[in-house]
């Protein structure tokens, strides 16, 4: 199918996996799109493209009719351009059928509403910590983003912190269940022969490097490791980090390469997303401000499981105190 | 239409376009017509 590119600048990437949906929205071509991520392909795109861009809950949105995705790895969610049409996005498609293997308590407010209600006065922790294992370097304009919102949520009444999660060696477990749930997702394939070279190189990794009883012990052990890295939301009510460690990188990317390099290229560039995949929590990127490179900057919020409602509206306050939607990429006023 | 006023329209978002086309002041033919404009002239740059 070839490279997808940033409408921002064509020779970066819109990010991914979702990075087709995320190109699509921030060119106008759609009005929002639908996505999945289980690593964050989502909030990799939105974060690229200047974008809302929202991974639910796991079990906020149905899995269904293809079932959990990589192990709960990957849940559905959306891209939009403003945080009251993201929430829209979450109304229209949340709820649970009988067969999901994973389902919460049904929210019945509206996640639009949430948008556009004061949050009240939050505790908020401020992070740019990495996983053991993620070694990369944050650019010093991501960096000064975060930091920017972290003095807007300061002057809009929040108490804030400096605090890491305990994640412990949470990305080696993530990414043996990732490989996992990529070896067990390829058997689902007609024809494996049309999957790409390093997609193989990934589902054989799974398959010899995490046989069924290191896979029942890593399902094991999710529940402690969630624990452990939800303690802190004992104490606050939202994290914030960087979206990703720089703006959108070449759009080549890892194409074409083998799965090691692919790997370690998206870890460098995307190193605060994947965690929270494997918790199951709630978490938004969104645009915070336009780099020298004159592509979006941007900061992810992770909430309490379950607590959508609260990352709509604390998204929704700093949209309105620092609206972003009026920027478009110069390509999508051409006709 | 204007080609401006068309940019417009492609970026007012889910939310204004559902109260436009509930409002009867747009058609969704016309919109579904509008993205698909934009689709051919835009993808593949």
């Amino acid at each position: 199918l070839g490279i997808t590119r940033n409408p921002w600048n064509p020779g970066r990437t819109p990010g991914g996996s979702s990075g087709g949906s995320a190109a699509a929205v921030a060119a106008g071509l759609v009005a929002a799109a639908t996505g999945s991520d289980g690593g964050g392909s989502i909030r990799i795109p939105a974060a690229c493209c200047g974008l809302v861009g929202m991974k639910p809950t796991r079990g906020r949105v149905s899995g269904e009719p293809a079932g959990a995705g990589w192990l709960g790895l990957s849940v559905y969610g959306a891209l939009a351009r403003t945080v009251r049409d993201s929430a829209l996005m979450l109304d229209a498609m949340h709820g649970a059928l009988p067969a999901d293997a994973d389902s919460l308590p049904a929210f019945s407010g509206r996640y639009v509403d949430a948008a556009g209600r004061d949050p009240g006065r939050l505790r908020i922790a401020l992070s740019r910590k990495l996983p053991v294992g993620l070694l990369t370097k944050v650019s010093a304009q991501q960096r000064d983003a975060w930091e920017r919102t972290g003095a807007l949520l300061g002057a809009l009444g929040h108490d804030l912190v400096h605090r890491d999660p305990a994640y412990g060696p949470v990305a080696f477990e993530f990414v043996q269940t990732w490989m996992r749930g990529i070896y067990e997702e390829s058997l689902r394939v007609p024809d494996r022969s049309l999957l790409a070279p390093s997609t193989r190189q990934m589902a054989a990794a799974g398959r010899y490097l995490v046989p069924p009883a290191r896979r029942a012990r890593l399902l094991a052990h999710r529940s402690v490791t969630t624990a452990r890295i939800l303690a802190l939301w004992d104490e606050i009510d939202v994290l914030v980090t960087p979206g990703t460690a720089m703006t959108a990188i070449a759009a080549e990317g890892g194409y074409g390469r083998s799965a090691p390099l692919a790997v370690n290229l998206a870890g460098r560039f995307t190193p605060f997303t994947a965690m929270f995949n494997l918790t199951g929590q709630p978490a938004v990127a969104g645009p915070a401000g336009i780099g020298d490179d004159r592509l979006p900057l941007s900061v992810q919020l992770v909430g309490r499981p379950g607590a959508e409602d609260v990352l709509c509206s604390l998204a929704g306050q700093i949209e309105a105190a620092a609206p972003w939607a009026d920027r478009r990429p110069a390509l999508a006023n051409q006709q | 239409v204007t080609a401006s006023s068309d940019t417009e329209l492609a970026f007012a978002g889910p939310l204004a376009l559902a109260q436009m086309v509930r409002s009867g002041e747009v058609h969704p033919r016309e919109l579904v017509q509008l993205y698909l404009r934009r689709i051919e002239a835009l993808d593949r740059r």
